[in-house]
């Protein structure tokens, strides 16, 4: 007998119950563990399912809802139109659902590798772009006028967040390169000027924006308040953004530029045909992730008193007797945002994968 | 000399005067047009306010202020509410993303399930409409009279959680606190620069000296522990926590761990997992590994993103404005409605905001420099 038969192989594929033993009641410590975790994933979902579901409200009064234990989904379907749309007349509310579908068929549609070109993604952009402010404007095809005033709700989060993206993403690009720049006075003057925008608060920014420009800006420039506060959010998208750009564009090897100079490009065909496209494929997740952080930060308007999502939810429960019901609101914007971009970041992290393989 | 646009370095030389001639005349013009805009308003740019009374409350301090309080007095007030905001909810987004962010990566698969959801939750919903969420929670307590009465003497109502204080003077209390963190990283570092004694004696001697501090900053005639008492419609002694300051400590503190749990996530993973196997043939057991060899070298790693990510968080504590807390953006927002001085107040905000990058990047940078491993010093 030899002394390789005492020693047994690790049991890789044993039964289900062993494997069970194995990961979660193998010693003291961990099968306490298990137990605390389930009686915690249990009473969470316990919680959630009679609170959300079973006992729940879905139509009904105010009154309905005090005499229920559950959640009082009733001020959602009774109120979903002014979280929605805010202060947008009733009867073109459609107009404002359709723009937001709008912008999203652009989000989903940017996440194909067809439109991955300097030529096809800002052509989609300037399109869904486009139709989602005439949707929203109207003044043509019989559409009547609605000002930026009465804009509100998802609507009004969704204009300020595209609005952020397609400003910021040209304006990131031209930082990025100037930044770049082999004269010493530029690249120090954007450099000062990226680093001194990205050491505020996004919240001062906006608020130089919406009180403060007026006083700085010629009268013929000042504009309405809302876009100077969207100028103002795409001026700290972009400089994050052009970092992101930069970081990419450093990423790759020198010998790209070095040789599309040796085959006599200039600058111009360089930069837009052998930098950018590459750099933007390394730089693709940490984009993904800052659209994501653009969208959610469009919630800080609501200090400078703009009606959108977050302020329309608000609104909601803040009248009719829906008063004590502002977990519920908040719990359904909340949704909406997670639905957003809890998506975009899986794509990104798919991305990240793919690309990581690609690169191998 | 002539010039000519074929010659690299006079255009070179050229473009860099356009290009700053263009940036000055921005500039020129954006200070020209304000002094105007100004003058019609007629106020003048001046640091003189700074002196002046402001003549509003502010509901959330640290140190003494009221009504006849300066500007500068109120500027402080918020500088120091927004050092001590941001201080205690960004080391409580630290640990608590720490954990999180160790859990993930748990061959415990419930506690990992349940550490991603956590994080995926709380990444994925805008910090302002989680503190909107936290402030109705906060303001949705039984009302004093009613208050929750919890172990050690912390009451929690609407008005805010009451817990027991010490009763020392203040500067006392920081001090003696001061001076242990100091001998303990003192201590500790002699430990380990000279390699020889334990760090323990050094920690206790702090402790001692700080105890000494404590009781010698004692309000005479006055038990140790303030508790707090209900008396009515409100609580007397004890520390108040405000339901402005605790929504913001909780929502700062729960979005950033969600955060700094991803960043821990990517350190761990990243580091070779040769180092690891390396562990293993040592013999060392799992408990060993964690601590001296997979947790060290992740926080080596993530130290240059952890510094961008605390000064984002830091950043983040503007959001205070929203739920109705003080910190520094919300006075000085305040003090351009009260004196109209928008140009200098502006000017303070950003070099407030810069002062505090620049503090936590130089001590982050020193930390980094102090751990970084021999063989690996930038």
């Amino acid at each position: 007998m030899t002394a390789t038969t005492d020693i047994q192989a690790p049991a890789l594929n044993g039964s289900l119950l062993d494997s069970v033993r194995r990961d979660y009641f193998s010693s003291a410590g961990r099968t306490i563990l298990t137990l605390v975790c389930l009686a915690l994933i249990l009473s969470a979902l316990w919680f959630l399912v009679n609170w959300g579901l079973v006992n729940a409200v879905w139509f009904g009064t105010p009154e309905d809802c005090h005499k229920a234990a559950g959640a009082c989904w009733a001020v959602i379907t009774d109120r979903y139109r002014l979280i929605f749309f805010g202060l947008y007349p009733y009867e073109e509310q459609w107009r404002s659902a359709l723009a937001c579908l709008a912008i999203l068929a652009t989000v989903i549609l940017s996440c194909v590798p067809f439109f991955w070109s300097a030529k096809r993604l800002p052509v989609l952009w300037a399109l869904g772009y486009g139709l989602f402010y005439f949707l929203m404007k109207g003044g043509v095809f019989g559409m009547p006028v609605v000002l930026e005033t009465q804009w509100g709700g998802l609507a009004l989060t969704v204009f300020v967040f595209s609005s952020t993206v397609v400003i910021g993403m040209p304006l990131a690009i031209v930082l990025a390169l100037l930044r770049r720049s082999r004269l010493p006075v530029v690249s120090t003057v954007t450099a000062l000027f990226i680093d001194g925008i990205r050491s505020l608060p996004l919240l001062s920014i906006l608020f130089t924006a919406a009180i403060i420009l007026p006083l700085t800006l010629p009268g013929f420039l000042v504009g309405d308040k809302l876009y100077r506060v969207i100028i103002g959010a795409a001026v700290f998208f972009a400089v994050y953004q052009a970092e992101i750009i930069r970081s990419g564009i450093q990423s790759l090897p020198a010998g790209q530029e070095e040789a599309a100079t040796a085959l006599g490009l200039n600058y111009w065909q360089t930069i837009s045909r052998i930098i950018l496209p590459q750099a933007f494929r390394f730089a693709l997740p940490p984009t993904i992730n800052q659209v994501v952080i653009a969208f959610m930060e469009t919630a800080l308007i609501v200090i400078l008193g703009f009606f959108e999502i977050t302020a329309s939810g608000n609104a909601a429960f803040s009248t009719g007797g829906w008063k004590p019901f502002h977990i519920e609101v908040y719990s359904f914007v909340a949704l909406i945002y997670f639905v957003f971009t809890y998506s975009l970041s899986m794509y990104g992290s798919y991305l990240e994968r793919s690309l990581k393989l690609g690169s191998r | 000399m002539t010039f000519s646009f074929g010659n690299r370095k006079q255009r070179d030389i050229l473009l860099q005067a356009f290009f700053l001639a263009v940036v000055l005349a921005v500039l020129v013009v954006a200070v020209m047009t304000t002094r105007r805009n100004l003058e019609i308003q007629g106020l003048s740019v001046g640091w003189s306010f700074l002196n002046y009374a402001t003549g509003s409350s502010i509901v959330f301090s640290l140190i003494d202020y009221d009504l006849d309080s300066s500007f500068a007095r109120a500027l402080l007030v918020g500088f120091i509410n927004t050092l001590f905001l941001g201080t205690i909810s960004v080391s409580l987004a630290v640990l608590l993303g720490t954990v999180i962010g160790t859990a993930r990566l748990s061959s415990h698969k419930l506690l990992s399930s349940i550490a991603g959801v956590y994080v995926q939750i709380f990444r994925n919903i805008p910090l302002i409409l989680q503190a909107f969420f936290w402030y109705a929670i906060f303001v949705n307590f039984p009302s004093p009279r009613q208050a929750i009465a919890m172990p050690a003497g912390v009451f929690i109502s609407n008005r805010g959680i009451y817990f027991p204080m010490l009763n020392i003077e203040a500067w006392y209390l920081l001090g003696a606190i001061a001076l242990f963190i100091v001998g303990t990283i003192a201590s500790v570092s002699v430990a380990r620069r000279t390699g020889r004694g334990s760090s323990l004696i050094g920690i206790l001697i702090s402790l001692a000296l700080a105890c000494v501090i404590g009781y010698a900053g004692r309000v005479v005639d006055t038990p140790l522990f303030d508790m707090p008492q209900p008396k009515g419609l409100r609580f007397l002694g004890g520390g108040t926590m405000t339901p402005e300051l605790g929504t913001a400590i909780v929502a700062i503190a729960l979005f950033g761990a969600s955060y700094v749990a991803e960043i821990v996530r990517a350190g761990f993973l990243s580091i070779p997992a040769g180092l690891i196997e390396a562990a293993h043939a040592l013999g060392l057991g799992k408990w060993h590994i964690f601590w001296r060899v997979r947790l060290p070298l992740m926080i080596r790693r993530i130290l240059p993103t952890m510094t961008n990510q605390i000064i984002w968080l830091m950043k983040a504590t503007t959001i205070g404005i929203a739920i109705g807390f003080p910190d520094y953006f919300g006075v000085v927002a305040n003090s351009i409605n009260h004196s109209g001085q928008t140009i200098s107040l502006i000017f303070l905000l950003i070099l407030g905001f810069w002062a505090i990058n620049m503090t936590i990047s130089f001590t982050m940078n020193a930390i980094n420099r102090a751990l970084a491993l021999p063989g690996h010093k930038k």
